[in-house]
């Protein structure tokens, strides 16, 4: 079902008619992953269920602009981004200065050589202590790089599929994620990780 | 000569791979020579693995729910949606 080729006419023929065998695999495939992300862009969980409901919804209603050309798992998730960015309404007040940039640039010297060096974050961290702070410092994200870091990190897309389910060019795309990592990192830091007992 | 600045922007934005052989070679050099910027890796891939294990246990989380699961309920919802040929009538 899941296929990177051409127009899949048979699949969306049954899809058209509701095929109830049709539909039951494509929820049990992909209702959980879109849940977990929806999940990790900050949704309460009856607001992320919700969420995933929508885009089995949209996605049926908008048929005739899925031909099968990509895949099915990119497909969904695009609509997942596009519900849950509307739903938040806040991609346009991020701007193009972020203030992580210059946090970046404080920690080395002229040279390029590290001023302030990274500390070791993960080899104190206790497993709850660690997903408390993955979390807390998620939800400090902006959302368009809280959403490639979903997408990259936790769900393994490429930074193709990434390209096409958020609308942003590869480079815009390094941008994002080199934001969103180094913003973890400094949160995590702020957190503890890394002080040693 | 590769600046940690220079290693620490490639590692950030995950391009390393996508670079030529000889910019991969000097950056692995450069994170076998420089502590700081081997710390820098580690904090990356430690972060990928935090968010892996938030991805777990939001799996958990789902199958732990009273009542229909999450994909019965959806489903539901589906099977009461008209399909195309009804809409269309």
């Amino acid at each position: 079902m899941d296929r990177a080729g051409g127009p899949d006419h048979e699949l969306l023929s049954r899809l058209r008619k509701r095929d109830p065998e049709l539909l039951a695999s494509l929820v049990r495939e992909h209702s959980r992953p879109l849940y977990r992300a929806a999940r990790a862009l900050g949704f309460s969980e009856p607001d992320a269920e919700d969420l995933v409901q929508e885009v089995f919804v949209t996605f049926l209603s908008s048929l005739d602009r899925f031909e099968g050309r990509s895949q099915l798992r990119t497909w969904l998730f695009g609509i997942l981004h596009k519900k849950a960015m509307e739903r938040r309404r806040a991609q346009a007040r991020e701007g193009r200065h972020d203030p992580i940039d210059e946090v970046f640039e404080a920690r080395f010297d002229a040279q390029g050589n590290w001023s302030a060096p990274p500390r070791d974050l993960g080899r104190l961290a206790e497993a709850r202590q660690l997903l408390d702070a993955i979390q807390h410092c998620l939800e400090r994200l902006p959302p368009s790089q809280r959403a490639v870091f979903v997408l990259r990190e936790m769900e393994g897309f490429e930074t193709k599929e990434i390209c096409k389910i958020t609308g942003v060019t590869v480079t815009n795309l390094g941008v994002l994620i080199f934001r969103a990592r180094n913003r973890l990192r400094e949160c995590l830091e702020e957190r503890g990780w890394g002080k040693r007992k | 000569m590769i600046t940690c600045k220079q290693v620490a922007e490639a590692l950030s934005s995950g391009d390393v791979e996508r670079r030529g052989v000889w910019e991969r070679w000097r950056v692995r050099v450069h994170l076998w020579m420089c502590d700081s910027c081997s710390r820098f890796a580690r904090q990356l891939r430690d972060i990928r693995q935090a968010g892996r294990r938030l991805r777990s246990a939001y799996d958990k989380e789902q199958r732990s729910g009273a009542g229909d699961s999450l994909e019965e309920r959806i489903l539901t919802k589906l099977e009461a949606l008209p399909s195309e040929g009804e809409t269309k009538q």
